[in-house]
């Protein structure tokens, strides 16, 4: 169960991640040119962005987590599943705004998308399944990227439904 | 960790990369100054009835020949 709780919160980060990375890249033109003339300022687009998708985050791991978590066989409890439903609805915005942070920090969908594995699987491999995090404190090389875990959304996700 | 210490990091993440895009949208628009300084188009935009000195079914041209 353990392992599964791990692959969810890994899925939950490559699904929702990965995808954003080009979206904005496709929606570049348009913004520019509506930045140019004025139309709005940046903070107002990235805010509306932000609210319009709220809702679709929400209902997306909802339905997965109605046919997962009976299927896996976690606590039948209402308290349980709620606190399960709610990590994970977190999780996808944090990655979702990764991957927006991402995609606007280059000007080529190539560039981000070629860069997104590098940013991801640390990620992922810093959140506390694969290794032992208290192992390689203080282990050369392993210490230079021990930071990382601190800004990993699978840790806290996995730590969350534990 | 405790649950909603996770929910809290969770939560400064998704808030903290928002903004981080946001700062980074800021300074890509300056770079490339798509838009110039002394342009008012667009700025005093209001949302209130035009007035076009027509009532909206004329049809003529309205004295545009």
């Amino acid at each position: 169960m353990v392992g599964a709780m791990y692959f969810l919160c890994v899925m939950q980060m490559f699904l929702n991640f990965l995808p954003t990375v080009i979206v904005f890249q496709s929606e570049k033109p348009v913004f520019v040119r509506e930045r140019a003339s004025n139309m709005y300022d940046i903070w107002i687009y990235a805010t509306t962005k932000m609210i319009a998708e709220i809702p679709i985050m929400l209902l997306v791991p909802l339905i997965l987590v109605i046919f997962v978590y009976p299927s896996i066989g976690f606590q039948d409890s209402l308290k349980e599943f709620s606190q399960f439903y709610f990590i994970l609805a977190l999780m996808v915005q944090a990655a979702t705004a990764m991957g927006y942070f991402l995609s606007s920090a280059f000007n080529s969908e190539t560039a981000a998308v070629a860069f997104a594995p590098i940013l991801n699987l640390p990620l992922s491999l810093l959140g506390g399944y694969m290794i032992n995090l208290n192992s390689i404190k203080g282990h050369f090389p392993q210490a230079l990227l021990e930071w990382l875990q601190y800004v990993s959304p699978v840790r806290y996700c996995f730590n969350g439904l534990m | 960790m405790t649950f909603w210490t996770c929910a809290a990091g969770l939560f400064a993440l998704w808030i903290a990369f928002r903004f981080l895009t946001v700062i980074s949208l800021t300074l890509q628009d300056k770079a490339y100054q798509c838009t110039d300084p002394n342009d008012e188009r667009n700025t005093e935009i209001k949302h209130q009835k035009q007035n076009y000195g027509a009532p909206a079914n004329d049809m003529s041209l309205g004295g545009v020949y």
